[in-house]
């Protein structure tokens, strides 16, 4: 039993370095990653080591104009996290917008336009450097 | 006994000696309550993410997300019932083995499903708890249904499961301070960037409102304090004689964290609660003396 247990933690701590310096040495000396198949090791461990200089900030206005956070369309909470999450999300899948949008459609004449604004940090991170619209409404084409 | 059997006990000590119940046990109840928070909401408003035709993406188990969409809507629904009562019973310390099997497997066959609305690197470190408390068990010592009703209260449990997430979430820490090494921030403000984003990107209100933190001194100060902290609170958390320094500012930085950024709870309680695993027992009253007044008076 002793053997088997020390067998187990020798074999997890070594696999947990092999995780970790997959996703930071490896990359950098043989130019790839390994499949190390378990979950725990298939990702290293920052989110943004070198962080983007250019983002968006995502948010939505009903036929009052009104601006409001992206993530109030979503019924879903993100407890102390709802806008980032909603980033991440309209990140990880460009048609996560549209998807929301009709969603969040109330009746046959609601309609949302969703405010994509660009900032480039370095240069302005007041006012935007680019804007784009994602429209929706049920009416007829 | 050889000495080589002496020099290896003495290895391996720190993962077979047992442990007082009581740090675990909070670990657990803040993990599985991260888990709660994260995965509870894709899980109840479950035709978001589930159900036919939505918006999918592919992060973690490809073979899971090619073909669950085939399963019928009732058999979802029953399944993540059956892993949100997992994740309960986890916090609740009802045979957190079990919880942690079924968590373990329903959180990952829903994360593999579907990644939006649940996609985090916190996950990563949440797939090796599940693993480790999958295999160790335990955890359920103190502060539990099995401690106070079906008499399984101790006052020491065995070390390995404890140990064994410590290393994990140190070496998390650890590793994130080396790419941030090898991606350039000693020669970069990186933390500078971070600090300028605009409201609604990433940082809280008051962060983007407070002009104080978006000049050069601060951020650059801000920058190699993440430096010092991940790559320093990590290997001094192993030493006893710099240990409680270390505690308070690991726990100050994540509070940092969580206080001037947009991140997921299940992150928070992950990081913030692991080093409590370091601490040994007399470590563990002093703190628990500087939390309680009423100690504090009685002491």
């Amino acid at each position: 039993m002793t053997k088997l247990r020390r067998g187990f933690i020798v074999t997890w701590l070594v696999l947990g370095l092999a995780g970790a310096l997959n996703h930071t040495i490896a990359d950098r000396v043989f130019g790839g990653t390994v499949d190390l198949k378990l979950p725990h090791l298939q990702y290293g461990y920052v989110m943004f080591n070198q962080n983007p200089t250019r983002v968006p900030v995502f948010t939505f206005a009903r036929g009052d104009g009104e601006r409001r956070d992206l993530s109030d369309l979503d019924p879903r909470p993100a407890p102390g996290y709802a806008r980032a999450r909603a980033t991440v999300d309209a990140t990880l899948a460009p048609t996560y917008l549209r998807d929301l949008c009709n969603r969040a459609l109330r009746s046959a004449d609601d309609e949302i336009t969703i405010h994509i604004d660009g900032y480039d940090v370095l240069v302005d991170n007041q006012n935007p450097a680019i804007s784009s619209t994602v429209k929706c409404d049920v009416k007829p084409r | 006994m050889s000495n080589r059997d002496n020099r290896l006990d003495n290895w391996f000590k720190p993962f077979e000696a047992e442990r007082n119940p009581n740090a675990i046990a909070i670990v657990r109840i803040a993990f599985f309550t991260g888990l709660l928070l994260h995965f509870a909401p894709s899980l109840l408003w479950l035709d978001i993410g589930y159900g036919r035709g939505a918006i999918r993406v592919d992060s973690w188990n490809h073979w899971l997300f090619s073909h669950l969409w085939k399963v019928p809507p009732g058999v979802v629904r029953a399944l993540s019932i059956v892993t949100l009562l997992a994740i309960v019973a986890g916090i609740a310390g009802l045979r957190p083995r079990i919880a942690a099997i079924v968590a373990g497997l329903g959180c990952y066959v829903f994360a593999s499903w579907n990644a939006i609305h649940l996609q985090t690197l916190a996950l990563v470190p949440a797939w090796a708890m599940l693993l480790l408390w999958s295999i160790c068990g335990g955890g359920s010592g103190a502060l539990s249904v099995d401690a106070r009703l079906l008499g399984k209260r101790r006052d020491r449990e065995p070390g390995l499961l404890g140990s064994l997430i410590l290393y994990q979430v140190l070496l998390a820490v650890w590793f994130s301070g080396v790419e941030k090494l090898l991606a350039g921030w000693p020669l970069s403000n990186e933390m500078g960037i971070v600090l300028a984003y605009p409201k609604g990107f990433i940082v809280r209100d008051w962060v983007a409102a407070l002009p104080v933190l978006h000049g050069p001194v601060v951020s650059n100060a801000f920058t190699w304090l993440t430096l010092i902290v991940e790559l320093g609170a990590p290997i001094l958390l192993l030493v006893r004689r710099t240990r409680m320094i270390a505690f308070i500012v690991y726990e100050l930085f994540f509070l940092g964290i969580v206080a001037m950024l947009e991140v997921p709870p299940l992150f928070y309680f992950i990081f913030a609660s692991a080093p409590l695993l370091a601490l040994d027992d007399d470590q563990l009253a002093t703190l628990r003396r500087a939390v309680s007044p009423r100690r504090r008076a009685r002491g």
